[in-house]
């Protein structure tokens, strides 16, 4: 007896191995969107109420919708460089807070409230002290800062957030806030995508841990470096984040064609914005190891990697530099860009071009014809290729002029998007 | 690995288990034991009693007896007709598959016997794809397989009684979204447990010709844990632990066999204790985000009532190879329609069931059964408004289940 019930026990045992020990899901212990990322708690730097903020939007005009109080905080994130290094990044998350009218009367309607995140990208900046959570940084407890005219960070929030109720988020970018003293990844695309992806997932986290009534609508925008910034961010998730999930896309006068950029650079006598191209010479230089000398003319080359660790104005830099397109790039350098479809600098230029998928998601690219700095060419042709929307917000405002009327526009299409 | 290669071979052939009696219990165990409609507790008798009432394991021969058997089931479409909006008609997908039953009993000794079965006790499945039914079961699967060793002793040649360990393995999956009605929220769960209860039985016979035996089976609240994704307007927004309990309910059961020489009648009663079925409540690891914590973490009630069921069993001799099995059954359902879901619309059912025994030689016998599971219409009003506007109002129907059982049974 006792022989047999020993077997019968064995044999149980070796059935029920075979049902044991495999789990084999994917995780089952705390709630891990965001969780690698997010890696400091956030700091809190502004805390306006709705009714200063209903103040505030009043003495710009705005006097027939209802104001979101905002509070602004900072989050550092990880994320990677283009050459995979671990970077420690940090970013702008301001939450809108509903007054109890807004909660009224979205409930009124049968709604309830709930939280869109929308993700903007700055425009090129060169001081540290511009970059958003600085900017926030300066705010402190003086509403009257937020009327700003000079800060697209700000410019945005209030479009986004007091008035829009959005969620909005700003990455400072790899070289400033937490990460300055590293050199800017300028138009490269994988750091841009990835500085916005991290800053999305640790946006949820931040959002999950106090218990923000997050919808899981993510939007992107951004102003021209910010426009070519928010088109790698959409294509990069578009191709390997299923997880997130993209309502709408709004990319504004971005050089999202480096190399139709490059070539209109480079075919004219002068620049406009020296500080912009040297910026971008020396972006690529860093991050592929080109020499610069085999670019720039002296003393430029030399110069260049200290004018973008944060330390200088746009101005400043400006002043250092020349206008002239034949001073600034060696010849031989400029005539095989020109000529040489396997140009270095030009096969890069291609490879970092953020136009050439066709998007899913809802994409428009929003620019003005009258934009001289990214020519209207650009954002137009672009959309033809990717089979998009080019969106004319005005035949005659340059490229900074460009930027309310534009952030207005967008702000209002994802209003409407999310209400879809 | 191969290991866990016959691991999933088995949960494949038990996948998508069945739904088809008493909510997600599976009483139909053999060939018999389908061809009686569940009527088979006090007249059990060979392998497959070491399952059903191990008690009677002291009556078998004295004989070591095996048997397996698979059972294929085929769970017809369950229709959904709203009362108030044609655009939340809906229609379940049909199942297919295979349930395989093992089970041994062995020879005397001292007394005592034992015996062991391999068993698919009970598991629901239930999948749809029409925009309302999938905002809350997409797919609901829940996979139980028990492992049941057991012993008995005979106390003298009219009383025995059996018992023995209930070791249960089950897995759970959890699919929902509601995109499509305009909620853009989507869960997916999977999770596993191993758990553990008991079995008892006995038999006595009074005179020569009746049987009666009554048997008891331990709750099992299924804690399945695992891993949980809930999704926002396509989003993930978490991605984390997560378990869920369901009762694998306690069973009582009584009954009595008559022989009347060729012929054996038995009558069963038995009542499911689905009252611990209180709700269903999703725990998670971790926060749920805000805008999903009503969807998916707060509790949602069930209350379900405890069942009878009354079953009937002929078991007629034709001659010495052949036997006929017949059987009918009434079998209630537990769920409350006020809580009523698509994962599980159960109505009450009548079962119809018949079958065959033939004795190929002394060791070898082989045996097929047919089983008609017959569910009844089920309209419910559960009082949609703008506060609940996902409220059932409607009728499911044609709901049914045909299992097909084919076995043998090998002694020496």
């Amino acid at each position: 007896m006792v022989k047999h019930v020993n077997k019968t026990v064995l044999g149980c045992s070796l059935i029920l191995t075979l049902f044991i020990g495999c789990g084999g899901y994917d995780n089952e212990d705390k709630n891990v969107v965001g969780e690698a990322k997010l890696l400091a708690p956030a700091k809190l730097l502004f805390d306006f109420n709705s009714s200063v903020m209903q103040s505030l939007i009043a003495q710009i005009g705005i006097t027939d919708k209802p104001a979101f109080g905002i509070k602004g905080y900072k989050i550092i994130y990880a994320t990677k460089n283009d050459k995979g290094e671990d970077i420690n990044a940090s970013g702008l998350v301001t939450v809108p807070v509903p007054s109890s009218a807004i909660l009224e009367g979205l409930r009124k309607k049968g709604k309830t409230y709930s939280m869109s995140i929308v993700s903007d990208q700055h425009g090129t900046i060169f001081p540290d002290t511009e970059a958003p959570t600085n900017v926030a940084a300066t705010i402190g407890t003086n509403a009257a800062a937020l009327l700003s005219p000079d800060s697209w960070t700000i410019q945005s929030i209030i479009a986004l957030s007091v008035v829009g109720g959005f969620v909005t988020i700003q990455p400072d970018y790899i070289g400033f806030g937490s990460s300055k003293g590293i050199t800017h990844p300028y138009l490269l695309e994988k750091s841009s995508a990835n500085c916005v992806i991290d800053m999305i997932q640790s946006a949820l986290k931040f959002g999950n841990d106090g218990h923000l009534p997050l919808n899981g609508q993510i939007f992107l925008t951004g102003y021209s470096e910010g426009g070519y910034v928010t088109l790698a961010a959409a294509k990069e998730i578009e191709k390997n984040y299923p997880d997130i999930s993209l309502k709408g896309v709004a990319p504004m006068s971005g050089p999202y064609d480096l190399n139709l950029t490059g070539m209109g650079v480079l075919s004219s006598p002068t620049m406009q914005r020296p500080d912009f191209i040297g910026g971008i010479i020396n972006s690529y230089g860093q991050n592929y190891d080109i020499d610069l000398t085999t670019m720039v003319n002296e003393p430029y080359a030399t110069k260049l990697p200290t004018f973008f660790l944060g330390d200088y104005t746009g101005a400043q830099i400006r002043a250092e530099l020349t206008e002239s397109i034949d001073e600034f790039f060696v010849t031989n350098f400029k005539v095989d860009f020109l000529t040489n479809p396997n140009n270095k600098l030009r096969t890069l230029f291609v490879q970092n071009s953020v136009n050439d998928y066709k998007p899913k998601t809802k994409t428009k690219l929003y620019y003005c014809k009258g934009d001289t700095v990214i020519p209207s060419v650009i954002p137009e042709s672009s959309a033809a290729k990717m089979g998009i929307e080019a969106v004319n917000i005005g035949d005659t405002y340059e490229h900074v002029e460009c930027a309310s009327p534009a952030y207005e526009a967008v702000t209002q299409w994802f209003n409407e998007l999310r209400s879809e | 690995m191969k290991n866990f290669l016959i691991k999933t071979t088995l949960l494949s052939i038990c996948a998508s288990s069945a739904l088809f009696s008493s909510a997600y219990r599976l009483p139909e165990q053999s060939p018999r034991s389908t061809a009686l409609s569940g009527a088979y507790l006090a007249n059990a008798g060979g392998a497959d009693t070491s399952y059903f009432n191990p008690a009677n394991m002291a009556f078998n021969d004295n004989k070591n007896i095996s048997s397996a058997a698979l059972t294929y089931v085929s769970l017809a479409k369950i229709k959904y007709t709203d009362d108030q909006n044609p655009a939340f008609n809906s229609e379940s997908k049909k199942e297919d598959l295979f349930i395989p039953h093992l089970f041994f009993s062995s020879k005397e000794y001292d007394g005592f016997r034992y015996g062991i079965s391999l068993t698919v006790p009970g598991g629901l499945s239930k999948r749809w794809d029409s925009p309302y039914a999938k905002a809350s079961a997409q797919e609901f699967t829940l996979k139980i397989i028990e492992i049941n060793p057991v012993v008995s002793y005979q106390v003298n040649d009219k009383f025995a009684i059996g018992g023995g360990a209930r070791v249960i393995y089950s897995e759970g999956i959890v699919k929902s979204d509601a995109t499509a009605i305009g909620i853009p929220a989507k869960r997916d769960m999977q999770a596993d447990t191993i758990e553990y209860g008991y079995n008892l039985a006995l038999t006595y016979k009074p005179i020569r010709n009746l049987n009666i035996a009554a048997s008891y089976r331990s709750n099992i609240d299924l804690k399945e844990e695992g891993n949980a994704k809930l999704y926002l307007s396509g989003t993930k927004l978490y991605d984390g632990g997560a378990n869920v309990t369901v009762p694998l309910p306690a069973v009582a059961a009584v009954a009595l066999s008559y022989d009347l020489g060729s012929t054996v009648l038995e009558f069963e009663y038995d009542k499911t204790m689905w009252s611990e079925y209180k709700a269903l409540d999703f725990e998670f690891n971790d926060n749920v985000p805000l805008a999903l914590k009503a969807a998916f973490d707060d509790p949602k009630p069930r209350e379900w009532k405890d069942t009878n069921a009354f079953r009937v069993g002929i078991t007629h001799r034709y001659n010495d190879k052949l036997t006929l099995l017949g059987g009918f059954a009434v079998d209630e359902n537990p769920a409350d329609s006020r809580y009523l879901g698509f994962e599980l619309p159960d109505s009450d059912a009548k079962i119809y069931s018949g079958g065959f025994e033939y004795k190929y030689s002394d060791q070898l016998s082989f045996a097929a059964a047919v089983l008609y599971d017959d569910k009844e219409s089920r309209a419910i009003s559960q009082g949609r408004s703008a506060a609940d506007p996902l409220a059932i109002e409607g009728e499911f129907k044609d709901a049914s289940a045909l299992l097909v059982t084919v076995g043998a049974s090998y002694s020496y």
